[in-house]
């Protein structure tokens, strides 16, 4: 049996609208399309007058429809097709996508119409794709519906099932938001499609469920076409599962409703149905009746299958009733249709053959495209996993190379405090070192302090001691009235006390003398004029010891580099330096003067009346022109009888003096030393025994 | 009993008479200064054996007592003069040397003359 086919050609969005029947073609296929309330003539108008390609495209698209709904469906066909291709060409032109789509359907619905089925699933697919690739839910469900038709006209009733299933969740996924859309959608979207594919393949009971389905959605609409469909479906059904009462009955239906609908069609299908139907009732006569009903309806169809059909079932009957010649006529009239279709039917079976390869070869290309596309999906992550495990690297580079920063960052500050702290040791330790020699300087010497103090100790001590025994003595003497003897003890305890006293003094002398010694130095270094510090200290020196001896006497001589200028100095230091030499000139030439000059063995002469006691004091640069790393320098000569070699490598030692005991405490120059040094100078001694000693102080300018 | 001092304090000859005045008066002993250890030896080259004991400083200009010490126990060794040190330095390393050199006994300043007496009557 034929299948009716419910067609909605999906053109344009706005030009959706309601169903228009009419019988076209051989096939009988109705269309639900846009409806076309223009004819021909006029649409030709629109077109002249169109301006907008799309406008022009949607047009095209119109007409080759309406080529379709002429009665003279045949010669009109050609006509259908160019205006087809042309909206095709034109819509590929300008890149019109709803163009291309709609008339893509149109070239399909045409395509197999022609038999042409390979291409018409081409298009058809592609338009699938198209649409599940924008997910428009509207144009999946009518391309479906056009690929269970194609399917259906290819005899594979099997993919005819699949392709109306597909379009059940479609349906009710939501998209439709009215249910009488709802309802719509399920009858001509999967369930008569079902019905129909099920009927085909034999599965009876599911074909009527469908058919029922479809029979009451058709019911509350009202719709005589629907029903008609329904109808014939529910009595072929019937039919096959043997239950020929209904089948009889849902086939008068089924009549009524075809002819109210005018599907010639459905009424052909009645009547041969309706023809078999008798003949299983063995009501012959009636059966003959209806099998000629149908090959007349299937003439004026001019549906050489359907006439095939019929007229094998007439050459049965009639030789079932054993009428050869009658029987003859529908054998010949039987073959002379088988004829005709053979081609077609061979053609049709090439063609299956080859959309299948199409099928396999678009499938393998979808498969290839597919791999494709996972391959670059998989170079995609790849390369993004590859960057990612770059960048990772890069990042655990960097914070190694961090770390390793840190770390040494860390080192380099652990390192710069230790130097640090090493370094204010270290200055500590320095400033400790400074005090500590000058400490050791007498720490050496500690037993020679202790000489120096025990013996002015021991004469306290001991004349003290005497001193109270001759008290007690003078106390006897005067009891005795012995005042000679008395008067001799009084003198002699005068005597002693004298010396208590100068070991006292003595003492305290040489405990200042180290106390000064020890002492640091809390004076600040000020610019000076070294000359004038020279002349103060050599008058002091000069009118201390005239106030101390009045026969002194001994001619001083200056010799000032007036260029010098102003240096660097703590003047009460350097002073006492400059002092101390002077003192010690005036000293030597004073001893030479009295004693007069040593001889060889040791001895002194006593034979120069002609010697002048002088003490020069000199202030110089060197180099003479100063500038950076210049030195100042300070003389101090005299004419005495200079320095022993054996005793010239002492006399900076702290305690050593050639002064007879109790007038020097032999830390003078040991005191200048250490001054010159913490200025940063030298202080040099030069001598020749007998003629004098000059002691130079060399201080930076 | 000659008693030879050298010190080159020349205090130390005032001292020593005021000490030992009684003794000197009674003349039990009889005092001879130097004032120096070169002094103390050309007394000794000009007064053969007549010091029986010398009391000696360390501590003098020129010629210090130990090298003294030295020289007289070496050079007169026939009978040996008692040689008895007094210094104010009392430190080990003076000691030590002392005796090394012969030293009959070693005082320390101040001069305990009481105790000084004692050693010299046993001495003598």
């Amino acid at each position: 049996m034929k299948k009716c086919l419910l067609f909605i050609l999906l053109i344009n969005f706005f030009v959706f609208g309601q169903a228009q029947t009419s019988p076209l073609g051989p096939k009988y296929v109705y269309y639900i399309g846009p409806r076309i309330s223009k004819n021909i003539d006029s649409l030709h108008q629109l077109l002249l007058q169109a301006k907008i390609d799309s406008t022009r495209i949607n047009l095209l698209i119109i007409l080759s429809q309406a080529y379709l709904n002429q009665q003279n469906y045949q010669q009109n066909r050609d006509s259908s097709f160019w205006y087809a291709q042309q909206a095709m060409g034109l819509s590929q032109k300008i890149n019109f996508l709803k163009g291309q789509f709609g008339a893509r359907t149109q070239l399909a619905y045409l395509f197999k119409d022609a038999g042409n089925y390979s291409t018409a699933l081409q298009l058809a697919l592609t338009n699938l794709q198209l649409s599940e690739q924008y997910k428009d839910t509207l144009r999946i469900i009518y391309i479906n519906r056009l690929l269970c038709d194609i399917y259906s006209e290819m005899n594979d009733f099997v993919k005819e099932l699949e392709y109306a299933r597909k379009n059940k969740p479609l349906v009710h996924s939501g998209f439709f938001k009215k249910e009488s859309d709802i309802t719509n959608y399920s009858r001509i979207g999967y369930i008569t499609l079902m019905a129909g594919a099920f009927e085909k393949l034999n599965q009876l009971d599911s074909a009527l469920y469908y058919y029922q389905l479809s029979y009451k959605i058709s019911l509350s609409l009202k719709r005589n076409e629907s029903l008609a469909v329904a109808t014939v479906g529910l009595a072929a059904t019937f039919y096959k599962t043997g239950f020929y009462n209904e089948a009889f009955s849902y086939y008068r239906m089924a009549i009524s409703y075809a002819n109210l609908s005018d599907r010639k069609d459905i009424i052909a299908d009645c009547y041969l149905g309706l023809a078999k139907l008798f003949q299983q009732k063995d009501q012959m006569d009636s059966s003959f009746f209806y099998g000629m009903l149908s090959l007349g309806a299937d003439q004026r169809l001019k549906s050489p299958d359907r006439e095939l059909e019929t007229a094998s079932f007439l050459n049965k009957l009639y030789a079932g009733e054993n009428q050869m010649d009658s029987a003859y006529k529908y054998l010949a009239m039987a073959d002379a249709f088988r004829d005709s279709l053979f081609n077609q039917e061979k053609l049709r079976q090439v063609q299956n053959i080859n959309i299948n390869e199409a099928l396999r070869e678009r499938q393998l290309e979808e498969a290839k495209r597919e791999a494709r596309r996972q391959y670059e999906t998989k170079v995609k992550i790849y390369t993004l996993v590859a960057g990612l495990t770059v960048l990772l690297l890069i990042a655990f580079i960097l914070y190694l190379n961090n770390r390793q920063k840190q770390k040494a960052n860390l080192l380099l500050t652990q390192q710069k405090e230790k130097i640090e702290s090493t370094l204010s040791e270290l200055k500590a330790t320095q400033a400790q070192l400074i005090q500590s020699e000058k400490m050791a300087s007498l720490g050496e010497l500690t037993a020679g302090i202790a000489h120096e103090i025990q013996n002015p100790l021991n004469f306290v001590n001991n004349f003290s001691e005497v001193n109270s025994e001759l008290i007690t003595e003078m106390k006897h003497e005067i009891d005795k009235g012995n005042l000679d003897e008395v008067k001799v003890i009084a003198n002699d305890i005068d005597e002693n006390e004298q010396k208590i006293i100068f070991h006292g003094k003595r003492a305290d002398a040489i405990v200042k003398g180290m106390l000064q010694h020890s002492r640091s130095s809390s004076g600040v270094k000020e610019p000076t004029d070294i000359n004038a510090l020279a002349d103060e200290y050599l008058r002091l020196a000069y009118h201390g010891l005239r106030a101390k001896d009045k026969s002194f006497n001994a001619t001083m001589k200056t010799d000032f580099d007036e260029t010098i200028g102003n240096i660097n100095i703590i003047p009460q230091d350097i002073g006492r330096v400059i002092l101390n030499l002077i003192t010690n000139a005036f000293y030597a030439v004073t001893e030479k003067k009295k004693n007069g000059p040593l001889t060889p063995e040791g001895g002194t002469e006593n034979s120069q009346n002609e010697y002048d006691p002088t003490v020069i004091v000199t202030t110089s640069l060197n180099p003479p022109s100063g500038g950076r790393g210049a030195e100042v320098l300070i003389s101090v000569k005299d004419n005495g009888n200079g320095i022993p070699q054996k005793v010239l490598d002492k006399i900076f030692q702290p305690f050593f003096t050639t002064k007879p005991t109790g007038q020097g405490t032999g830390l003078g120059l040991s005191l200048s030393y250490d001054i010159i040094k913490a200025h940063g100078g030298e202080m040099k001694v030069e001598t020749k025994e007998g003629e004098g000693a000059e002691f130079i102080i060399q201080l930076p300018a | 009993m000659k008693i030879l001092v050298v010190d080159d304090e020349k205090d130390m000859q005032m001292l020593f008479e005021q000490r030992f005045r009684k003794e000197i008066r009674e003349n039990a002993v009889e005092f001879v200064f130097a004032f120096s250890g070169e002094e103390a030896l050309s007394y000794l080259n000009r007064h053969v054996h007549e010091a029986v004991l010398i009391l000696s400083d360390i501590n003098m200009p020129g010629m210090s007592g130990l090298e003294l010490l030295g020289h007289i126990k070496q050079k007169y060794s026939k009978p040996p003069p008692i040689v008895m040190m007094i210094t104010a330095y009392g430190d080990a390393e003076n000691y030590n040397t002392a005796m090394r050199l012969g030293a009959d006994d070693f005082l320390t300043k101040p001069v305990d003359f009481a105790l000084l007496k004692e050693k010299l009557k046993i001495k003598s």
